[in-house]
């Protein structure tokens, strides 16, 4: 018997699924930032326990762990990176530091600019010059490369950025600079921009190289540090480490690309979200993830998690491709307020999980969106969500009763009003990122997760005219899920301007074949075999003209010539799909030219999530809740969602509370309970039929 | 006080609801913009807004990237209420450019879209941009040769343009016929493919909710931004206060330096900002109309309230206590046939002129004077394409005012547009339009001192690589023409002044005026260097860890450290 492990490192819990043992065994720990591998360790140690098998044993039997880190995304938030600096094309030393000419709130005159990551007096202008097409306009001044280095060795940096302006068109002076840089600095953390990403526009990209510089050693110390521990415990399985594109990668890989550890936690959730449809050959949805401080969305289309390439980290710009997570702050914590003008909000503030909700006890006055789950009855006083801490309903209408007083209405109103507008808050995210793409979120059926997403998921459905939503059994660590599912991946990108209809397809094809060279080297040295490797391509294009690229996919099968004459079309097609129109006949200018590199890993099956029984066991409890249809509390049926098996159905409104979270299911929705155990939350007529539709193929396939 | 609130009794839940509702289908007509826009003003620079209207033009919710076109969009809809009147149809597109019926800027196009609900007028959706021409003498809409409203551009007076969903086809020619620019048209074509995602959602929100209670609920929400900006105004001291600002150039004479002047009255919940002060009007382009006047005041008002902690989502009920007067014939709302297609600059005179007047009233809520913008508009044509190429030259900045407790932002740029307009980038910049830039950088010592400092200011030098190039500057503080600068708060310094200097290729060097037309031979270099914004307080008083800082940072000399601020720094650390 061997073990599989998915491992989330979080804010405040350190997520655990572990296949291999009779059933998926999910597992939650506090989590320890001072040094997450603390609570790494301690969970696995748990979690032989809970398995009854010795911990020695059950660390030389593991044969995966994939690792899902915030270390670096922290570590830009708090300003703890590397002390970094940073080598720019003389006169572009402030590059950083004027942005792209905005802040973030216009009349805001109390607003401070963020502070760049590599700080001024690091940050040096060396002679050189490359022009738009390539062509060298002054020749690289090494003098002044290695007078800079120097003076960054005498100031003791730890990581160094090189940037260059239009080195995707001619990375030489980059290449060069950075040989320099390393013979005087050799123990340095060093990023060329080349090397990262080869991409037009300068701000971005020198943004991108020095985020990476400056989590690069944390990110490889970590590592370093996490790999020798695992080492220690007779850990000889393969550690593999979850990246922003969500693909995943070996330990080297993202010592190498430290950027792409960014945002790696939630980055996986697309996947976890597909994993859950595929087999009723569905190959798109939207996944929401609500815990207790933010509330993130992402998409999947066409079998793929969506990415972006103009992220951002902490104010700063990220143009790696990342899965396009929107996160906007709502989550359990956010606290209601109604403004001297009568209206009521909800967020941005929040009461984080210090001194949290009201109703946890912990000192918390204000009122939150907990609160407000507690008072209408989807929460009940012993609900798991606080970690084993009882709830207080009467601390919760406490904090509600100054809300409702200024709204002249009672105080189940009140936290009903609260619950409402967080939902607004969460549909409007939603649409944006669909938006955004042109696409319409009613098409997609609805993937939830988080501690707290069943409580609101179907609010925020029937906010959006969404039918269909999926909420796995093991939702509430849907993260350290979807990592067991997730393809190893590296994105590389060649800037490549010129008129599509002037691409030269042997060039092109050269190109892709030295970039799948490349990226099959990498795949290699991460233990893929060539029979798990596949490429996409794709072009980044744009009316002549225009400033904004659409990523368009290049049929190219991994070798030979890539079909560029459907490019047009294509194009077009995806346009008009986007923006609500094209105009074919329009010349078609080319940026850049993209090739992913997958590795397939093999993907487990999560099986039956626990012991499930059959048939349709009665309410273990009623209690009254909020009935968003009658505006009034109303007598519910409360089910232990443990005990319900496939086939099982209700109809809204009851409440299902399993270990990790409690889904609310409302008048005018049913829920059906597939194969897996998850369930399925039907909206209406079309939601009924729909479920069936998922339900009967998710069965055929069982 | 509200009363219709009693008697209709709506839900102030509901409202609350309603409102994040319209303000995400302005923000959904703002991103469809953006990202279907062919201009790079649009998309690269953002230079638009999207708005949603009541029926009687009453801003409910709005988008804005650029602020000063965001306030004037409403005045443009109370002309083509008034044109049109009862004569408004289901699938009807109006377009609006007039300055002497309302609109803040030729060059500031509005597509405005009447929403209907089963049959009856509900609201509008308008988007408003910078578009890259619209005809009159000169390519780009920028000329101080311009002496009345015809040499500016086509005007559009209120005019329908699509009729039941179908464009009006002679119109649509006539109005083609007279822009230089395809893009232009193009530009239009994505404002009416925002307004009409717009009116969609709008309608669904209708569908759902009923006209009756939309129309109480959004009456609600305008009524409580009101309520808010009331209790605030009144804690704010009853008086009268004057403040002034002076813009220098007429663009003809460069040496004529000419007063913005305000008298703010207030009174209880009422504040009242009178310019009739202000000289007369000018001979030449440097002339405010009545819409981007409100739009200024309404930028130096939400500065204000801002700060004193009020941050409400832009509705009608925020200026529902806030009064404008103008005189006639004066700077600001000049007599037609006036030329203004400088006004909107004249934001920076406007807003420093209410700052200084509240300065003794509201001494934690203003900032000092900011850096007055200097940019320029660009057309010429691209040797390696052949093409004829339009751009606007912004990423030359200055800094903002300080604030007490708060020094300035550096580069920020124009008050019209305080900090969401984007700039190019350096590369998008050197690979669409023929330049060659030398640097762009912060400029040492130039932030006016204080005890909170201005924000820093750029130095910028570039070439022009393009044939027949023509560059229009409209701005000002221009050291040159000996310009007053930016006015420091409480014992805080002045800001810097601008420079900007032409170097041809046979070496022949002069200034650039701030309100200039001039043939710029191909090769020819440009240095542009923007001032620092003023300071607020004693220098003196500022902390001087903070000095030191900036010592080390290399954005203070060592020198200005010691004699303005009293702080020796040793030698070395500045890379």
């Amino acid at each position: 018997m061997s073990y599989r492990l998915g491992i989330d490192v979080g804010g405040t819990f350190t997520d655990f699924l572990c296949l291999g043992g009779e059933h998926p065994l999910v597992h939650k720990t506090s989590s320890t930032p001072a040094d997450p591998s603390l609570g790494f360790v301690r969970g696995l140690e748990e979690i032989a326990a809970r398995l009854e098998v010795p911990f020695e044993d059950f660390m030389a039997r593991i044969e995966l762990i994939v690792h899902g880190t915030t270390v670096s995304t922290n570590a830009v938030l708090t300003g703890n990176g590397a002390r970094t600096g940073a080598l720019l094309t003389a006169g572009f030393r402030d590059t950083l530091r004027l942005r792209d000419g905005t802040r973030a709130t216009p009349y805001d005159n109390h607003l401070v600019p963020p502070p760049p990551l590599a700080p001024r007096e690091l940050t040096h202008g060396v002679g050189e010059r490359i022009g738009p097409e390539g062509q060298v306009l002054r020749e690289l001044d090494e003098a002044s490369v290695r007078a800079a280095a120097e003076a960054l060795a005498a100031e003791g940096v730890e990581a160094v950025a090189i940037s260059f302006m239009h080195s995707p068109q001619n990375a030489d002076h980059e290449r060069r600079a950075r040989e320099l840089v390393e013979e005087i600095l050799p123990d340095a953390y060093l990023t060329a921009s080349h090397e990262l990403l080869e991409q037009i526009r300068y701000y971005p990209r020198t943004s991108t190289t020095v985020l990476n510089a400056y989590v690069g050693p944390i990110i490889s110390g970590y590592m370093e540090g996490l790999t020798a521990r695992l080492a220690e415990l007779r850990f000889t399985g393969v550690l593999l480490i979850m990246q922003s594109n969500g693909g995943v990668a070996t330990p080297a890989e993202i010592s190498r690309r430290a950027a792409l550890s960014l945002l790696s936690g939630p980055a996986s959730g697309p996947t976890a979200g597909l994993h859950h449809l595929a087999d009723a050959a569905v190959d798109a949805c939207l996944t929401v993830d609500m815990g207790g401080t933010s509330f993130d969305v992402a998409m999947v289309v066409d079998g793929r998690p969506v990415t972006m390439t103009d992220g951002v980290v902490a104010d700063w710009p990220l143009a790696l491709p990342t899965i396009d997570i929107h996160t906007i702050g709502a989550g359990g914590g956010s606290i209601a307020a109604v403004d001297e003008g009568g209206l009521l909000s909800v967020g941005p503030r929040s009461a984080g999980a210090e001194p949290g909700p009201a109703c946890y006890g912990r000192g918390g006055t204000e009122p939150t969106t907990t609160d407000a789950d507690l008072i209408l009855g989807y929460l009940s006083a012993d609900s798991p969500l606080a970690g084993g801490v009882p709830l207080d309903l009467e601390a919760a209408r406490r904090a509600f009763a100054p809300v409702a007083a200024a709204l002249g209405v009672s105080i189940e109103e009140a936290a009903a009003g609260a619950y409402d507008l967080v939902n607004v808050n969460m549909a409007t995210g939603v649409r944006d990122i669909t938006v955004r793409r042109g696409l319409d979120p009613r098409d997609f059926p609805v993937v939830v997760a988080g501690g707290a997403g069943p409580l609101h998921a179907a609010a925020i459905a029937a906010e959006l005219e969404v039918a269909l939503l999926l909420v796995p059994r093991e939702s509430s660590i849907f993260c350290a899920a979807g990592m067991l599912m997730c393809d190893f991946q590296h994105d590389a990108v060649r800037a490549l301007k010129a008129p599509l209809a002037e691409l030269d397809a042997a060039a092109v094809a050269a190109t892709l074949a030295e970039l799948a060279a490349a990226g099959r080297e990498t795949l290699h040295g991460e233990g893929v075999a060539d029979e798990a490797i596949s490429f996409s391509a794709s072009l980044d294009l744009r009316y002549a003209g225009q400033w904004h690229e659409l990523e368009v996919p290049l049929p190219w099968e991994g070798g030979g010539a890539p079909d560029l004459a459907s490019m047009v079309g294509r194009f077009d097609a995806e346009h008009d799909r986007t923006f609500g129109y094209s105009s074919p006949g329009d010349t078609i200018e080319c940026l850049a030219l993209r090739l992913s590199a997958r590795g397939a890993t093999a993907k487990p099956d999560l099986g039956e999530m626990d012991e499930m029984s059959s048939g349709a066991p009665d309410p273990v409890t009623r209690r009254p809740t909020w009935s968003a249809r009658s505006r009034a509390m109303v007598d519910t049926p409360v089910y232990d969602g443990h005990g319900l098996g496939a086939g099982f159905e209700v109809s809204g409104p009851a409440i299902v509370e399993l270990a990790t979270t409690t889904i609310v299911v409302p008048d005018g929705f049913d829920l059906l309970v597939d194969r897996r155990g998850s369930f399925v939350l039907a909206a209406g007529e079309r939601g009924r039929k729909l479920a069936r539709d998922l339900l009967g193929r998710l069965h055929s396939v069982g | 006080m509200p009363a219709v609130a009693e008697q209709a009794a709506p839900d102030p839940i509901l409202a609350s609801v309603l409102q994040r509702r319209v303000v995400a289908v302005s923000r959904e007509m703002a991103t469809v913009l953006m990202r279907s826009s062919r201009s790079p003003i649009f998309n690269e620079i953002g230079d638009f807004v999207t708005v949603i209207f009541d029926r009687d033009g009453r801003t409910l919710a709005q988008t804005e990237f650029a602020s000063i076109i965001a306030f004037g969009a409403a005045p443009s809809l109370q002309a083509i209420i008034e044109e049109f009147g009862d004569d408004v149809h289901d699938g009807d597109v109006f377009i609006h450019n007039d300055v002497f019926s309302g609109g803040n800027q030729f060059a500031d196009v509005g597509i405005y879209t009447p929403v209907f609900h089963a049959g009856e007028l509900v609201a509008w959706t308008a988007g408003k941009g910078h578009v890259a021409d619209v005809g009159g003498m000169t390519l780009g809409g920028y000329d101080p040769k311009f002496r009345e409203v015809w040499q500016e551009a086509f005007r559009m007076t209120p005019l329908r343009i699509h009729a039941g969903g179908e464009p009006i086809h002679d119109v649509v020619r006539l109005v083609r016929a007279n822009v230089r620019l395809d893009l232009t048209w193009d530009d239009v074509q994505a404002m009416i493919g925002a307004c009409t995602i717009g009116r969609r959602r709008l309608v669904e929100l209708l569908d759902r909710y009923g006209v009756d209670v939309f129309d109480r609920h959004m009456d609600f929400v305008i009524e409580a931004a009101e309520r808010q900006v009331r209790a605030e105004i009144e804690r704010w001291p009853d008086g009268v206060y004057h403040g002034e600002s002076f813009m220098q150039s007429d663009g003809i004479d460069p040496t004529r330096r000419l007063r913005v002047a305000v008298e703010v009255t207030i009174e209880g919940a009422q504040i009242t900002f009178d310019f009739s002060g202000s000289d007369d009007q000018a001979p030449g382009f440097t002339n405010m109309p009545a819409a981007s006047a409100i739009g200024a005041i309404s930028i130096a008002f939400m500065m204000l309230l801002d700060a004193a902690g009020l941050s409400i989502p832009t509705n009608a009920g925020l200026f529902a206590t806030m009064a404008t007067k103008f005189r006639k014939g004066s700077l600001i709302d000049p007599e037609f046939p006036a030329a203004s297609v400088f006004g909107n600059q004249m934001c920076d005179e406007v807003l420093e002129s209410i700052m200084t007047a509240l300065a003794e009233p509201l001494p934690d809520l203003v900032c000092a004077g900011w850096n007055q913008f200097l940019p320029a508009s660009l057309s010429g044509v691209d040797p390696r394409t052949g093409e004829v190429y339009v751009d606007l030259l912004l990423f030359s900045r200055g800094g903002s005012g300080a604030m007490k407790g708060t020094d300035g932002y550096d580069g920020i740029g124009f008050t019209g547009t305080p900090g969401s307009m984007r700039s190019q980038d350096m590369e998008i910049f050197e690979l669409s339009t023929p330049h060659t830039v030398e640097y762009v950088e912060l400029e040492t010592d130039s932030a006016g001192a204080g005890q909170w400092r201005g924000g820093y200011g750029t130095r910028t030098r570039f070439r022009f690589d393009g044939e027949g190039v023509r560059g229009s500057t409209l701005g000002d503080d221009s050291e040159a023409e000996g310009a007053a600068p930016a006015q420091g708060l409480f014992g805080g310094a002045d800001g810097r002044l601008n420079v900007l200097r032409l170097i041809e290729p046979d070496g022949t060097e002069r200034d650039w005026g701030s309100k200039e037309g001039v043939q710029i031979p191909q090769g020819t270099v440009c240095v542009s260097n923007h001032g620092g914004g003023a300071g607020y307080g004693d220098p003196r008083d500022r902390d001087p860890e903070l000095v030191r800082r900036e010592v080390r940072e290399g954005l203070l000399s060592a020198e200005m450290a010691r004699e303005v601020y009293g702080v020796t720094v040793e030698a070395g650390g500045a890379a």
